[in-house]
C-alpha cells in the first residue's frame, strides 16, 4: 500500500486518515490475549520527564460541570499513580492541548472517548463522546451525570484516567482471555461499566506503571520497580583486602543495578538504591551460606557498604534477594575469598 | 457461520467491485457529505416527484441539539447552505443517522423511541418522502443503492437492540427481505472477539454489485461482504480491522487498529481474504 499516493489521490481519505484514535468503550467481553506484560506504546514522542502538561476546555465544547470534575480528578489520579517520571498534567485556561466534549470529533464512530497525542511533547487532545448518545448496543451514559449512576453508566474519571494513560504514551494492556488480570492496568480496550469490577478504578494498575517505567524511568533511585517487570540485575561485591591480620577490619562493598539491556529502556543499568542487600559467608571451600550482616546503603547511588572484624578465613558474597513487591530478580556476586591469618597474642581462650 | 465457510460460499462475482463512494460513518453527525447518487436513474426517477429545492453547496449534517445538563437531546439536520444559513432545518431524536443523498434529498433515519423511519428529506416544503417505518424494529443504519431501487438497513429488535441482520426493500415498498443474519449467527467467534458493536457501516460498490457490512466493537472491526442479489458471501473478520473507508474494485480499504499516531490504511483483498502490504 503507497498511503502517499492515496492521500494525493483521496481527500477524503486523507480527512479519514488524520484522527488520531484511541478507543475506549464498554463491553462485556473481554479481548483475548495470552500475553502478559507491561502495556504496549502508542506512537509519537514522548514527554520530557515529569514535564507539566498543561491542558484547558475548547471553546464551544466546554464539558459540563459534572465531566469537568471528573477530568481534573483523573489527571491528579494520574499524577499520583504514574510512579515514573511521566508527565503531570494540570488544568490551565491558556493551554494548547484542549479537551472536548460532544460534537465535532476527529474520533471514530466507536468510541465513547478519545485522544491525540501526535503533537508531543508540546500538546495533546482529548474528546468524549457526549451523554446520551446513541451507539448499536444502546446509550451511552457517565455516571457522574447522576445523583445515583445507573447500572451500566461509565466512571468518566476513570476512562478519563485511561486517556490520560494514552496521552502519556500507553497502548492497550492485553489481558488473559478470562479478564482475572483487568486490574493489572487502567487502559483498557475494553473499560467496563457499572458494576463489572474495575469500573471505578482510579490509579493506574501495575502494567500501566510499568511501561511509565520503562518510557521515563522510576521517580528515584530507590522508588519500587513495577511487578509487572521482571528485569534482571547486577550484584557486585568488592573488599577493602583479601589477605588480613586476625580480627583485622575489612570493608564490603556492595552494587546493585539494574541490567542493562535494550529492552529496559530508560530503566536499563539503573543503580538500584535502598534495598537490602546481605552478605554471606562460607568456610572456604565450602557449600553452605550463612547471613553474616547487611550491607548498609551508601552514599553513592546503587551502593553498599559494611565494616566488619574479621577472625577466620572464608569465602563471602554479595545476595539481593527477590523482593516480593517489586518487579526486580534476585542476583548473587561473584564470591571473595578472604584469607585471615592465625592469632598471635591476645587470643580467645576456649573453656575445656 | 464460521470465517472458513464464509470463504467457501465466496463467488468471484464478488471480486468484481468498483469505486463506491466515500463510506458514511455510522451514528452520530457524519464527518463527510453523503455519497452523491443523485446522478443514478433510479434515483432520479425516484426524487422526480418529490418537490426539492436544489440543495446548495453540500448537502447536509447532523448539528448536536443540547440540553441544559450537557446531554444529548436530539439534532437538527441542516440542509444545504444558503447565505443565512441552512436551506432547511429538521429536528431529530438522539438515535438518528444521516444516509446517501438521492439527487436533492438526503437518507435520514430516526428512532423516537417508539418508532423508526426512514426518510427522504430534501430542501423546501414537499421534499419529504417516508421510505419504511416500523414500531417493532430500529432502523438502525440504511444506504440506498447506487440504481436508487431500493433500501438496505440494519434492523435491530426494540426491546434488545438485539441485531436482527441485514434487509434489504425496493424503495418503492414491499416486503424487507434478509440479506444477512446477525453477526451473532455468522460469526460468533469474530463476534466474541470484537465485543459488543458500537457502530455498523454500510457501504455499496458503486455498481452496486457489492454490499459491505462492517461491524465495529470497540476497538476493532469486521467486515461482511455480500453480493446484491445475497447469493455470496464473504467475512473479513481478521483481526486489526479499524473502520472502512470504501470498496474499490477487489479491495476492502479500512483503517488500522491503531491509536496516538495516524492509522494506517489497510487493503484486503477480496478475491482471497489476503491483507495487502
Amino acid at each position: 500500500m503507497s498511503q502517499p499516493r492515496s492521500r494525493r489521490t483521496h481527500a477524503p481519505l486523507r480527512r479519514a486518515v488524520a484522527p488520531l484514535l484511541a478507543l475506549v468503550a464498554t463491553a462485556f467481553l473481554v479481548p483475548a490475549a495470552e500475553t502478559h506484560a507491561p502495556d504496549p506504546v502508542v506512537g509519537g514522542a514522548l514527554w520530557t520527564q515529569n514535564q507539566l502538561v498543561e491542558y484547558a476546555w475548547r471553546v464551544g465544547q466546554v464539558p459540563p460541570a459534572w465531566l469537568q470534575g471528573a477530568i481534573v480528578d483523573a489527571a491528579a489520579d494520574s499524577n499520583a499513580s504514574r510512579a515514573a517520571r511521566a508527565a503531570r498534567f494540570a488544568l490551565d485556561g491558556s493551554s494548547q492541548s484542549l479537551i472536548a466534549y460532544g460534537e465535532p470529533t476527529g474520533c471514530s464512530p466507536n468510541g465513547i472517548a478519545c485522544f491525540n497525542r501526535a503533537g508531543a511533547p508540546d500538546s495533546f487532545a482529548m474528546w468524549f463522546r457526549r451523554q446520551g448518545y446513541v451507539f448499536d448496543w444502546g446509550t451511552l451514559r457517565w455516571c457522574q451525570a447522576y445523583l445515583d449512576p445507573p447500572d451500566g453508566c461509565f466512571d468518566a474519571e476513570n476512562i478519563a484516567l485511561d486517556e490520560f494513560g494514552h496521552v502519556e504514551v500507553l497502548g492497550h494492556h492485553g489481558n488473559y482471555s478470562d479478564g482475572s488480570d483487568f486490574d493489572d492496568a487502567v487502559v483498557q480496550t475494553v473499560s467496563r461499566a457499572k458494576p463489572r469490577h474495575g469500573w471505578d478504578a482510579h490509579r493506574y494498575g501495575r502494567c500501566d506503571v510499568a511501561t511509565l517505567q520503562l518510557a521515563y524511568d522510576v521517580p528515584t533511585l530507590a522508588s519500587p520497580y513495577s511487578t509487572c517487570l521482571d528485569l534482571v540485575t547486577g550484584l557486585s561485591l568488592a573488599v577493602s583486602a583479601t589477605s588480613v591480620p586476625y580480627r583485622a577490619t575489612v570493608t564490603f562493598s556492595s552494587r546493585l543495578w539494574v541490567s542493562n539491556r535494550d529492552d529496559y529502556e530508560r530503566l536499563a543499568g539503573n543503580p538500584v538504591s535502598e534495598r537490602l542487600i546481605r552478605l554471606q559467608r562460607r568456610p572456604i571451600g565450602g557449600s553452605t551460606w550463612t547471613t553474616v550482616a547487611t550491607l548498609d546503603p551508601d552514599d553513592s547511588p546503587g551502593s553498599y557498604a559494611e565494616a566488619l572484624s574479621l577472625t577466620a578465613s572464608g569465602e563471602y558474597r554479595a545476595r539481593f534477594s527477590k523482593p516480593p513487591d517489586e518487579g526486580l530478580r534476585g542476583d548473587d556476586s561473584a564470591f571473595v575469598a578472604i584469607t585471615v591469618a592465625p592469632c598471635t597474642s591476645g587470643c580467645p581462650v576456649w573453656a575445656p | 457461520m464460521s470465517e472458513a465457510t464464509w470463504y467457501r460460499h465466496f463467488v468471484p462475482a464478488l471480486i468484481a467491485l468498483s469505486l463506491i463512494p466515500f463510506a458514511r460513518g455510522p451514528g452520530g453527525p457524519p464527518a463527510g457529505m453523503p455519497n452523491g447518487h443523485g446522478t443514478a436513474s433510479g434515483a432520479r426517477s425516484l426524487h422526480a416527484h418529490l418537490a426539492c429545492t436544489p440543495l446548495r453547496r453540500g448537502s447536509g449534517r447532523l448539528v448536536e441539539r443540547v440540553a441544559a445538563d450537557g446531554s444529548l437531546a436530539g439534532y437538527e439536520l441542516e440542509l444545504g447552505r444558503a447565505r443565512r444559513g441552512p436551506q432547511r432545518v429538521v429536528e431529530l431524536p438522539a438515535e438518528s443517522f444521516l444516509g446517501d443523498r438521492v439527487g436533492d434529498a438526503v437518507l435520514v433515519g430516526s428512532d423516537d423511541g417508539l418508532r423508526s423511519r426512514l426518510r427522504l428529506v430534501g430542501a423546501g416544503h414537499g421534499c419529504e418522502r417516508v421510505i419504511a417505518t416500523s414500531r417493532e424494529r430500529i432502523f438502525r443504519r440504511a444506504a440506498i443503492d447506487p440504481a436508487g431501487q431500493s433500501v438496505v438497513a440494519l434492523h435491530l429488535e426494540r426491546r434488545t437492540r438485539r441485531e436482527l441482520g441485514i434487509f434489504r426493500r425496493p424503495l418503492g415498498g414491499g416486503r424487507w427481505e434478509r440479506l444477512l443474519g446477525p453477526l451473532a449467527d455468522d460469526a460468533p467467534a469474530v463476534l466474541a472477539r470484537i465485543g459488543p458493536i458500537f457502530a455498523t457501516i454500510l457501504a455499496w460498490s458503486g455498481d452496486g454489485a457489492t454490499l459491505a457490512v462492517q461491524s465495529c466493537g470497540s476497538h476493532a472491526c469486521a467486515t461482511r461482504v455480500v453480493a446484491g442479489d445475497g447469493g455470496s458471501k464473504l467475512l473479513l473478520g481478521r483481526p486489526g480491522q479499524g473502520p472502512l473507508l470504501r470498496v474499490e474494485r477487489d479491495l476492502l480499504l479500512t483503517l488500522a487498529v491503531c491509536a496516538g499516531t495516524p492509522c494506517p490504511i489497510v487493503r484486503t483483498r477480496l478475491s482471497t481474504g489476503e491483507v495487502l502490504p
